[in-house]
């Protein structure tokens, strides 16, 4: 037993020894600079000023750094439905409980220690403002952490489902830390609410480890059987053949989860109070948004490609262009199904009356022509949104690279663990508001000049390489450029007021709609299938 | 002069710091089956992706049909039926499902072949291709593979840890392929023996150089033989060309 807690532990810090030595010395120079070069500087963290951000975001990084390395997730597929626990320690003369429980016993210990080292390096440089809880962050990073690799040793029974559930889990967990900012609570409460949490995430993991050792999958297989997409007649053309592939291999995963969200989501119209105006609009925005937000989550697996599609006699635009067709049929299948969930939902929770009286006021507001033309806007940014957010990475996963595919979703997650703290700055500091107000152009003009510059970039590699013949990438910049013209003049009728200056609504369109990511897609697979 | 069907010309391939191929010149001509023998790591996979476009030549050139398969995958892919030792086929996929796709890219399918070749090898066209054994899964390989009768076709150790009737399958596969039209066959394997029963030609390769290539019957009748079988030929070149390389 001892032996064996001492291999997995060699294992964890040799394979990560270089990111565990980054941390060690920043911790370390941190504590350096601020006592030596800022000992005059105050450090504050409630609300945060610029200088805790060297201790969050690097505290962020390393968290998702450990996520990664403590679930084994870094040398695994997220998307797959198997389980991401290395097989080969299937095979080790030990049992479950030392191969799952080792593992999230050093997450926990390296999670809690890197918090609570953390801060004392932070009171030890002084300076500091307010106080800082020691325990209960630690101990959330620790559940987190646990959670985490319990639901990557996790079998699922849908490809990308592990993905829907961490995000879940991270949200949840999001909540809890901001909900014990905004409160106040203490750190009893915190700890009551945290600790079992990490003994129920230790036994789901156990249970993962021992189901995965068994080899036990769930599969949920009578999904295609009612998905009617099984052919009986021969394919007219090779292009069908690989768009029904594709849909079959991945187009179906964005309609499946939004199958099991949507009316959990829409189940809170039947609650009793829920029935007012702002409530139901409000949960239907959330409805909305929950589409584009998973199509984020499921557009890194659309990306596989293995050998055997590699060596169909197809060139690489077709076979994206056959992802592409999938990802679109993924995007209205889904909002199909969104558009009968929502409707049902408001007919039996009888809030319909609601939402037909507020477009009654907007059709007396706007006139029944624009108030039409409103909501159809509306609801086509958010379909669009959500297509948008599939074809975006798949120049990610055509690339073949394990280490960019990895690099991609650790960053995603740090990003969405960055974004409500941010974003609960700028909503509640007017100084932060007017530094963003005031920067907005520059902010505006340099992201324009970077996703033309690398468009520009892709063109004449996919030219150089003969990817796509010239009349073809100049077809979809016209077409790009139509797109544009088309988001600017929509935004343009409908948010028509001195606040939003043409320079501010132009760069909105041009950022908007996708270019350099998707026009990298056949680039990247060209890359990958013909190194 | 009819073009060969594979001119590899001097191409060399690195994987980091590893020499995987090194100035290696391979031609094949129409109608013959080739025979590419090496230890494993040799370079037999590394050559067989260069001529199926998957990796493009960064020293050399390849020519497969008059064509670079890098830059011409669609057109020169439509050609080749290739059965892997990985054997990644989609194992989602039920075998009727994996025939109507892979019909869809040939026109030249041969539906009723395809039949036969599925009867031959006993495969149940409703079963799932990740519920299917390794043996079924070469087979059902085998069977997308030269349903439309392809002109070349590539097998990269397609027998590598079958049993002796799935293997009695392939190289009896082999032997229609090349009875039926002269087609042309390029057969990777380390099983000498294999390689013995079924190539008019065997290259043998060494930490990514070529250390023989010649006629089967042109080696076995040069006066080094001696009456020696091709694993004693194959381990006194492999032996002599990895001395001297680490020399």
């Amino acid at each position: 037993m001892q032996g064996a807690s001492r291999a997995i532990a060699w294992e964890l810090t040799r394979r990560h020894r270089l990111g565990l030595i980054v941390l060690g010395v920043y911790l370390v120079g941190f504590w350096a600079v601020k006592r030596l070069v800022l000992p005059e500087a105050v450090l504050r963290f409630d609300p945060p000023n610029g200088l805790a951000a060297f201790v969050v975001i690097p505290l962020a990084i390393t968290f998702v750094f450990f996520v990664g390395a403590f679930s084994y997730g870094l040398s695994g597929d997220l998307g797959t439905r198997e389980s991401c626990f290395p097989r080969r320690m299937f095979y080790l003369p030990v049992g479950t409980a030392t191969l799952a429980g080792w593992p999230m016993l050093y997450g926990t210990v390296a999670s809690v220690s890197v918090w609570i080292i953390g801060v004392l390096l932070v009171l030890v440089a002084g300076g500091m403002e307010g106080d800082v809880p020691l325990i209960w962050p630690a101990l959330s990073i620790a559940a987190f952490l646990a959670w985490m690799q319990a639901l990557t040793w996790l079998a699922y029974p849908l490809r990308g489902l592990r993905v829907v559930v961490a995000v879940l889990v991270l949200v949840a967990s999001d909540l809890i830390v901001v909900l014990a900012i905004e409160f106040h609570a203490t750190e009893a409460t915190m700890i009551a609410i945290l600790a079992p949490q990490i003994a129920v995430a230790y036994v789901v993991g156990y249970f993962a480890v021992r189901m995965a050792r068994r080899g036990m999958v769930p599969d949920w297989n009578w999904i295609p059987a009612y998905a009617g997409m099984t052919p009986e007649k021969p394919f007219s053309s090779p292009a069908r053949a690989q768009a029904w592939l594709e849909w079959r291999q991945h187009g179906r995963s964005l309609p499946v989860m939004v199958a099991f969200v949507v009316p959990c989501e829409l189940a809170l119209l039947f609650l009793p109070g829920n029935d007012r105006a702002g409530m139901v609009f409000f949960l239907l925005f959330v409805v909305f948004i929950t589409l584009p937000a998973m199509a984020i989550m499921v557009a890194p697996a659309l990306g596989s490609f293995s050998t055997h599609a590699a060596t169909r006699p197809f060139t690489d635009a077709q076979l994206v262009a056959a992802k592409l067709e999938m990802t679109v049929r993924s995007t209205v299948a889904a909002w199909v199904l969104t558009a009968v969930f929502v409707l049902i939902a408001l007919v039996w929770s009888g809030t319909m009356p609601v939402v037909v009286e507020k477009m009654r006021d907007l059709e007396e507001i706007a006139g029944t022509t624009r108030a039409f033309i409103i909501a159809a806007l509306v609801l086509a940014a958010f379909v669009l949104s959500t297509w948008k957010n599939l074809v975006q990475s798949l120049c990610i996963g055509l690339s073949g690279r394990p280490w960019i595919i990895r690099s991609s979703v650790l960053l995603g997650l740090f990003l969405f663990v960055m974004a409500f703290p941010i974003a609960w700055v700028v909503l509640r500091k007017q100084p932060v508001q007017r530094f963003v107000w005031d920067y907005l152009p520059w902010m505006l003009a340099a992201l324009v000049w970077l996703k033309v510059s690398a468009a520009a970039w892709v063109a004449i590699r996919l030219h150089d390489r003969g990817v796509l013949p010239a009349r073809a990438i100049v077809g979809s910049a016209l077409a790009w450029l139509a797109a544009v013209a088309i988001a600017y003049g929509s935004l343009a009728w409908l948010l028509a007021s001195p606040m939003f200056p043409p320079y501010f609504l132009g760069a909105i369109a041009i950022l908007a709609v996708p270019l350099a990511r998707l026009s990298a897609a056949p680039l990247a697979l060209a890359g990958s299938r013909h190194r | 002069m009819s073009v060969p069907v594979v001119a590899i010309s001097e191409i060399s391939r690195r994987y980091g710091n590893k020499e995987a191929l090194s100035s290696v010149t391979l031609t094949l001509e129409q109608g013959r089956v080739y025979g590419l023998v090496g230890a494993n790591g040799a370079g037999k996979t590394t050559i067989i992706k260069h001529i199926l476009g998957l990796l493009k030549a960064e020293e050399g050139t390849v020519r497969v049909f008059g064509m670079d398969p890098a830059e011409n995958p669609a057109r020169v892919l439509s050609r080749i039926g290739y059965l892997s030792e990985e054997n990644d086929l989609p194992g989602w996929m039920r075998l009727d499902e994996l025939v109507r796709y892979t019909r869809a890219f040939y026109p030249a399918w041969d539906e009723a072949y395809a039949e036969e070749l599925r009867q031959k090898f006993a495969l149940d066209s409703r079963a799932k291709i990740g519920s299917l054994s390794k043996g079924q899964k070469a087979r059902a390989g085998l069977l997308v593979a030269l349903a439309y009768r392809p002109e070349l076709l590539v097998l990269d150790e397609p027998s590598s840890g079958l049993d002796p009737i799935v293997r009695r399958d392939i190289l009896g596969a082999v032997m229609r392929t090349i009875a039926g039209e002269g087609r042309t066959v390029l057969f990777s394997s380390h099983l000498l023996d294999e390689v013995e029963e079924v190539a008019d030609h065997v290259t043998m390769i060494s930490r990514g150089h070529i250390v023989l290539s010649d006629d089967l019957e042109a080696i076995m009748a040069s006066p080094r033989a001696d009456g020696k079988t091709l694993d004693d030929i194959f381990v006194e070149h492999v032996g002599k060309s990895a001395a001297t390389q680490e020399a």
